[in-house]
């Protein structure tokens, strides 16, 4: 539990609580809307800074394609107010309806367009810090390659661990002249996952590639009467944008690849109601999970993409030995893995299980030479597993510049950075702990 | 090659390391760092100019042997690149398989992958890809101490741990020595054309582009010059150069549509080559200042200026000028940084170059950014009074 949530409205005043913390020593953890999924808004201590009231639209500057933001602004409701101007703001994570840019900035958010578009680090030119001490510190800006070092990229998912941001200069991007939404149905994941690796090797890289596997169908169905084919076994989500003529001409070779791996059936959006249902479907996917069993967990993980089918066995494989539910609704496109491990925690020891089979899949994806985050960060979630991915000289690379940026080690304390011995007040942490120790990579 | 080759601003290192793999470029970085010896890395030279005289300069690290594609994985459109890999050399590995690092820079034969992430180098790539960094996912990198340390990695979304390798793109050599780097690729595209038309004035050029921008049309590339600066290509007037590429059919109407807007300058086809030859100005005048503007102020910015290269689109321009003194450097520079941008000195004679800094008032404070470098390169061992500030 925090002592204390404050919410400044301005800049100025962010920067005044933070030397107020400075001055007292206490640690502040930064706040958005609290939708992060790896635990890295979580305050056990110390001041939560609200960013609830910096949610102003500073500047949109559209000859030169950028907007300056506050860091309370939600992510849709940037997109909507810059819709009039024919601009949108790429990144478009699922919890976009409240999300904030300032949580997307500092867990580098991903989303289906993604894919096409990259994630936040793509899109911010530049930002304004608070440190911790107080002082405020502006880096890149709306024009490209100023003077000086740029770390916008280093404040740029680190988690509120270097500093408070108060603003940031967004990339805009034109509105698409053309968008085709379609799904297309498979018999299984492995012939769903084919087709997915087939279109990006065909050299087509689509705005968005989605897959979601028979439990997540069945989900979707009963939550939103989706009217999906109850008996498919996958499905992708596939949109393209860009120039008519161009998503014409893919969404045919797109079709032919998906037949060619066995899709029993392509089904496009006719209309703009049907695509923003199909979409609706993806985006509160899972919501509609989470109804399919007591508790759940869901996870992140990234593999090159050629490892996606041998990924997607072994996720099964490890789910079934632990005797899980796993449902499967992730960014086939870019190999970021999003498995939801589905059990009732009331059952002794199944909490535990599921721990254990998620550190399994998080080692697995490692091991083919992927990530243990593609977008929902490490937090307090998979602190314990860096050792996995990074030597002792990767980290403490990391840890000289965050301290440069916060050398009292005030900001966001406990995150990213695996502990040195078992956490104690946390059961399932020194699980990991113990985890991070036992599973080699 | 003697050390004189190595000469940085007139000054030639004491000895000259050519390593072959990371581990020699490690020991040659923990050596120098145990003597208190600075370091220069050369990649292509292609950005060795840009910024200030280093105050220390000992070894030469040139990286040109450390050159290749370790692993392209085309299924996944990512690669493995050793730094010192030519964007050439890189293309030629790359197109085989239909893809392409879509970054690009003055003097591809010459330029590495290493040193245009370092160097941040402009180009005509910047309109539709945006930045050299946001086509790195990782990178091996050599700390000013020694350290062999990996940031990134080589998947295409990641957020595990702190970017440094993006952060080490425009820090110039002076956080860290790349040695090798995972990149995001990209499908070649299936059709491409560029278009030249000549104006009387850069003016209406910039117009032209600005109205195609302002309608949306997707144009790939574009880059103008005023009748000075097209001097340094063979022409005797203000050019614009436009790019574009995608689906064939899309190709057809977009180069329309670029005709029409082109219209006052009889558009043509370019001879081939010619959109490179323009990214190559910069080298070859012999006063280059780099302005950094936001895009919308570019235009009232650039008025009265001659020896004009500007990126359209992108916020980035040059000024070439055969002879300038400082007063003009800081002239610029003032109007620059009033308009919330920057003008950095990027070639220079060596009486300029002594006589007016590099690169003004950088955007982050001095004490972070002092504090940045100290974490990376604790005795100063990289590119030393290189940044701003004299980092």
């Amino acid at each position: 539990m925090p002592a204390l949530v404050v919410a400044p409205g301005t800049a100025e005043e962010t920067a005044a609580v933070v030397a107020a913390c400075a001055q007292a020593g206490v640690p502040l953890v930064a706040r958005g809307a609290g939708t992060g999924l790896a635990g890295g808004a979580i305050a056990p201590g110390g001041v939560v800074v609200s960013t609830a009231r910096l949610r102003r639209i500073l500047e949109v500057d559209v000859e030169s394609r950028a907007a300056l933001v506050e860091p309370g602004v939600v992510n849709l409701a940037l997109s909507e107010a810059l819709a009039p101007h024919d601009l949108r703001f790429g990144p478009d994570p699922a919890s976009q309806r409240c999300s904030t840019i300032g949580g997307n900035v500092g867990n580098n958010a991903g989303g289906p367009h993604a894919l096409l578009h990259g994630s936040v680090v793509n899109h911010v030119l530049g930002l304004e810090l608070v440190l911790a001490d107080g002082s405020v510190a502006a880096m890149g800006g709306r024009a490209p390659d100023r003077s000086g070092y740029d770390p916008t990229p280093f404040v740029v998912g680190a988690e509120g661990t270097v500093g408070i941001v108060t603003k940031a200069w967004l990339r805009l991007l034109p509105r698409p002249e053309a968008v085709r939404t379609f799904l297309a149905f498979f018999a299984d994941i492995d012939s769903g996952a084919a087709a997915a690796s087939a279109i990006i090797a065909a050299g087509i890289v689509p705005a968005a590639l989605e897959m979601m596997d028979a439990p997540t169908i069945r989900a979707v169905n009963s939550a939103f009467e989706a009217h999906l084919p109850p008996d498919a076994g996958s499905l992708l989500l596939v949109e393209l944008e860009g120039p008519s003529e161009e998503c014409a001409e893919r969404h045919e070779r797109i079709v032919g690849i998906c037949r060619r791996s066995g899709a029993t059936d392509v089904k496009t959006a006719a209309d703009e109601a049907e695509r923003a249902l199909l979409w609706k479907a993806r985006k509160l996917g899972y919501p509609a999970l989470a109804r399919l069993a007591p508790n759940n967990y869901l996870m992140d993980g990234v593999v090159p993409r050629t490892k996606l089918p041998e990924t997607l066995r072994q996720v099964a494989a490890i789910a079934e030995r632990y005797g899980l539910l796993v449902a499967n609704m992730f960014h086939i496109g870019d190999g970021n893995l999003h498995p939801t491990l589905l059990f009732d925690a009331a059952v002794p020891g199944t909490t535990e299980k599921a721990m254990e089979a998620s550190a399994l899949i998080l080692k697995h994806c490692v091991a083919v030479g992927g990530a243990l985050s593609g977008e929902h960060g490490i937090g307090v979630e998979k602190n314990q597993f860096m050792r996995w991915v990074f030597s002792a000289e990767d980290l403490d690379a990391m840890r000289r510049v965050r301290d440069a940026f916060d050398p009292s080690g005030r900001m966001n304390p406990g995150k990213i950075f695996p502990t040195g011995e078992p956490p104690r007040e946390l059961p399932l942490e020194r699980l990991k702990y113990r985890f991070a120790e036992e599973m080699w990579v | 090659m003697g050390l004189a080759a190595y000469a940085v601003n007139g000054r030639e290192p004491a000895r000259c390391v050519r390593p072959s793999s990371a581990g020699e470029v490690t020991a040659a970085v923990r050596e120098a760092h145990a003597a208190r010896e600075a370091i220069v890395c050369f990649g292509g030279r292609t950005r060795l100019e840009v910024g200030n005289a280093p105050t220390r300069y000992d070894v030469a690290l040139d990286l040109g042997a450390l050159a290749g594609v370790v692993e392209h994985e085309s299924g996944d459109l990512t690669a493995r690149v050793l730094a010192g890999t030519t964007l050439a050399s890189l293309d030629h590995a790359l197109r085989e398989k239909g893809q392409m690092w879509p970054v690009e820079a003055a003097r591809p034969d010459r330029a590495t992958v290493g040193g245009v992430i370092a160097g941040a180098a402009p180009g005509p790539s910047r309109l539709r890809y945006a930045h050299p960094r946001d086509w790195v996912l990782g990178v091996s990198a050599v700390l000013g101490d020694g350290a062999l340390t990996k940031a990134g990695g080589k998947v295409v979304k990641n957020v595990t741990g702190y970017d440094l390798a993006r952060m080490y793109a425009g820090s110039y050599g002076s956080l860290a020595v790349l040695v090798e780097a995972n990149l995001k690729l990209w499908p070649l595209p299936d059709d491409e054309r560029t278009l030249v038309a000549r104006f009387d004035d850069v003016a209406s050029a910039w117009d032209a582009l600005a109205a195609l921008r302002r309608d949306r049309v997707d144009v790939d590339a574009a880059a103008t010059v005023d009748r000075s600066a097209a001097s340094h290509v063979g022409a005797n007037s203000a050019l614009a150069v436009v790019r574009v590429r995608g689906a064939r059919a899309v190709v057809a109407r977009v180069v329309d549509a670029v005709t029409r807007a082109l219209g006052v300058g009889n558009p043509e086809e370019a001879r081939p080559g010619l959109l490179q030859e323009l990214t190559d100005v910069p080298l070859r005048a012999s006063v280059a200042l780099r302005l950094a503007v936001p895009e919308s102020r570019m235009r009232d910015m650039l008025a009265g200026a001659t020896g004009l290269l500007r990126f359209d689109g992108s916020g980035i321009a040059f000024l070439l000028q055969d002879v300038a003194g400082a007063d003009w450097v800081q002239q610029w520079r003032a109007r620059a940084e009033s308009n919330g941008g920057s003008a950095i000195l990027e070639n220079a004679p060596m009486p300029l170059r002594s006589e007016v800094d590099a690169w003004g008032t950088p955007v982050l404070p001095h004490a972070l950014a002092a504090r940045i470098k100290a974490a990376l390169d604790p005795g100063a061992t990289l590119a030393p009074g290189r940044m701003p500030g004299g980092l």
